[in-house]
């Protein structure tokens, strides 16, 4: 790791290897280092041709003997939505504030548009952050609130209050009735808004966001998570998401990765998370699943919970080796046949007693004891009830997981 | 007439309002106004000699130049400490340090203004420069020891500032001097302020620092009050005079608070 310096501040820290032959010649010339570096820098960013956006290579966090972060490697497209999905303590808050660079990881390279940036400041590094509270300063009024990028960065007082009055617009809160608010009589909903606007009102880079909607109520979160899509349409920016909520994760994300105890588990696309889970844990925590033990045996799948042999027409992952490991099947409740039980029917094996009923509304769900396992299936038009006996068919494609 | 009437038996607990209210109204006549009471019924018993104001007023004006003058640079002392202290350490090293800082006074003022004399007798001798007894010892004794009084108030209003603030602050683009100036003051304000009052009025009636390190007997108010009690015995003056010293203080504190303060001034 190379680190150069401008007057005393170590500014930059660059390790690509066209860089190292110059480096050791550099300090004999009495010219501006960081202007020569820069040069070559971006010449051979400009050969490499623009990748990634966002690129977390081989990041480790590790605190006294707990390891936070464990090997994390991540590429955010320019002007994607991504999203990080995983439990509380998986790390994601860890990760979002190495990425701000309010904590620095042992190991590894964050890289902003190709030029590592591990030791700059945050103020240097043109994010806007949004985290779970508002925390819209409290000696300020709503127009300092939203100002105070502004002001840092030497904006005319024009610009400032034309751009404040823009960014109250864009997070649709009414400017003549907001602007002096003292930000401590806002409701939680619009102090997110405010805190929203004043985290992009300075046109950040990339925006950061921690959890932004778990303290807000169903409704509010439903409003703003057609907001946060609606504003990253229009400003086409770069958005990081952090969530334990795996529906916000697949509404808002253009990509998803699953975190798990530090290390990331998968990445892909909302349909692939979800249709074609990596390991238990994705298949787990992403949406509502049956999961059941299953082993191979004479090319055809026997789960021994269900008891019962498949022969599938297609394994949906079947791009793996299985030999050697613990193998399970997922099955999606809403794909899930339900049949009514007739006494001499064909699927007698599949069959059971209804355990519960789970009303939503707009989804419903049966737990159906079958043989020694407990399905969820679903069951939208209601044609069955507790305690009744029915009868359940498998789909066809079988999404096998592999620990 | 169908009104029945109901004679629900409570158990016998009577508020204890009345008892709470009687024992702290005891403990603050006892303790706060009955010295007054005494001090007042001096200056009616002993008498008072005509001049008394009038020859103390330089006295007076004195006192309360040093009080605020040392006062403000405690606190200006104490402001970069108390940051350095609830910014820059962890909080184990954060508990070992906070009482460090305390300890002092476990020895007292008259102690430690003993061992600063010596401190500025030595630096004298090697420096040929003229400390001790002078109107700037009395100045460096104030300061010695006040700042840790201030620092108290300050530490404590800079711990409650929530981290989050500073986040956000980062990541907006704030350097570590705009964190210091717009956020960090602004929001530990009120602790700025107890502080200075905190310092400011224990600093008023200071007697100890000048007795020991300053060169006039009759330097600041709280000497000229001893002597006027333990060496003249003119006990009726000496009661004036702290009655309207406090009176004078109190007009201070409340112009200070006034102007200066808003909602929680008090820790």
């Amino acid at each position: 790791m190379y680190y150069f310096y401008f007057g005393f501040k170590r500014t930059y820290v660059l390790h690509d290897p066209l860089i190292l032959i110059f480096h050791e010649s550099l300090h004999k010339y009495k010219l501006n280092r960081l202007v020569i570096l820069k040069v070559f820098d971006n010449a051979f960013n400009w050969m490499r041709g623009v990748g990634a956006y966002l690129e977390l290579e081989d990041i480790w966090k590790i605190y006294g003997d707990q390891v936070i972060l464990r090997s994390v490697f991540l590429e955010v497209k320019k002007g994607e939505f991504f999203v990080l999905i995983g439990p509380s303590g998986s790390g994601k808050t860890t990760l979002l504030k190495i990425i701000a660079g309010l904590e620095e990881p042992s190991k590894g390279f964050v890289r902003i548009n190709n030029m590592i940036v591990n030791s700059l400041p945050p103020h240097k590094r043109n994010l806007g952050v949004l985290f779970q509270r508002p925390a819209l300063f409290p000696h300020m009024n709503v127009y300092e609130n939203i100002a105070f990028g502004l002001k840092l960065r030497g904006w005319s007082k024009q610009d400032i209050d034309r751009r404040v009055k823009e960014m109250l617009e864009l997070v649709r809160l009414d400017p003549s009735k907001y602007m002096f608010r003292n930000s401590e009589k806002l409701s939680g909903g619009e102090q997110q808004r405010v805190a929203l606007a004043r985290a992009l009102a300075p046109d950040p880079d990339i925006v950061l966001l921690d959890e932004p909607l778990s303290h807000l109520d169903y409704v509010l979160r439903k409003e703003m998570i057609y907001e946060l899509k609606r504003l990253h349409r229009e400003l086409k920016k770069t958005f990081f998401y952090i969530t334990h909520d795996q529906w916000e994760g697949m509404v808002l994300a253009d990509k998803i990765a699953v975190i798990y105890k530090g290390s990331i588990q998968q990445i892909g696309s909302p349909k692939e998370i979800y249709e074609k889970p990596a390991n238990l844990f994705v298949a787990s925590f992403v949406g509502d699943n049956n999961l059941f033990e299953a082993k191979i045996i004479d090319g055809k799948i026997y789960i021994p919970p269900l008891n019962v042999f498949i022969d599938p027409i297609k394994i949906l992952n079947g791009d793996r080796e299985f030999s050697n490991k613990q193998l399970y099947v997922s099955i999606r409740p809403e794909k899930i046949h339900l049949i009514k039980y007739e006494r001499d029917g064909k699927n007698e094996s599949l069959c059971g007693d209804v355990i519960d009923k789970i009303y939503v509304g707009s989804y419903n769900y049966l737990r159906v004891k079958i043989n020694s396992a407990e399905v969820l299936v679903r069951d939208i038009e209601e044609r069955f009830s507790p305690n009744e006996r029915v009868c359940i068919s498998l789909p066809d494609n079988i999404t096998v997981v592999v620990e | 007439m169908l009104r029945t009437r109901k004679i629900i038996h409570t158990t016998n607990y009577k508020d204890p309002f009345y008892l709470v209210i009687g024992i702290v109204a005891l403990y603050i006549i006892i303790f706060l106004y009955a010295p007054l009471l005494v001090s007042i019924s001096r200056i009616i018993s002993q008498g008072i000699s005509i001049d008394i104001v009038s020859s103390s007023l330089p006295v007076l004006w004195r006192s309360f130049k040093v009080a605020i003058v040392s006062t403000l640079i405690s606190v200006a002392v104490a402001i970069p400490i108390s940051y350095s202290l609830s910014f820059y350490l962890r909080e184990k090293e954060k508990i070992i340090i906070s009482v460090l800082i305390i300890a002092p006074y476990w020895v007292g003022t008259l102690l430690k203004m003993y061992s600063l004399a010596y401190l500025l007798y030595i630096i004298e001798g090697v420096t040929g420069q003229r400390i001790l007894y002078t109107e700037a010892s009395i100045y460096l004794g104030m300061v010695y020891n006040y700042t840790p009084m201030a620092i108290i108030p300050i530490f404590l209003a800079m711990e409650r500032v929530d981290r989050i603030y500073i986040d956000s602050a980062k990541t907006l683009g704030a350097k570590t001097l705009d964190l210091v100036f717009r956020i960090i003051l602004p929001i530990s304000y009120s602790g700025l302020i107890a502080g200075f009052v905190l310092v400011f009025t224990s600093s008023l009636g200071e007697m100890i620092v000048p007795q020991v390190l300053g060169g006039s007997p009759r330097y600041m108010i709280g000497q000229w009050i001893y002597e006027l009690t333990f060496t003249f015995k003119r006990f009726g003056d000496a009661s004036l005079l702290s009655l309207l010293y406090l009176i004078l203080t109190l007009i201070v504190v409340w112009f200070v608070a006034k102007k200066f303060g808003s909602r929680e001034i008090i820790l």
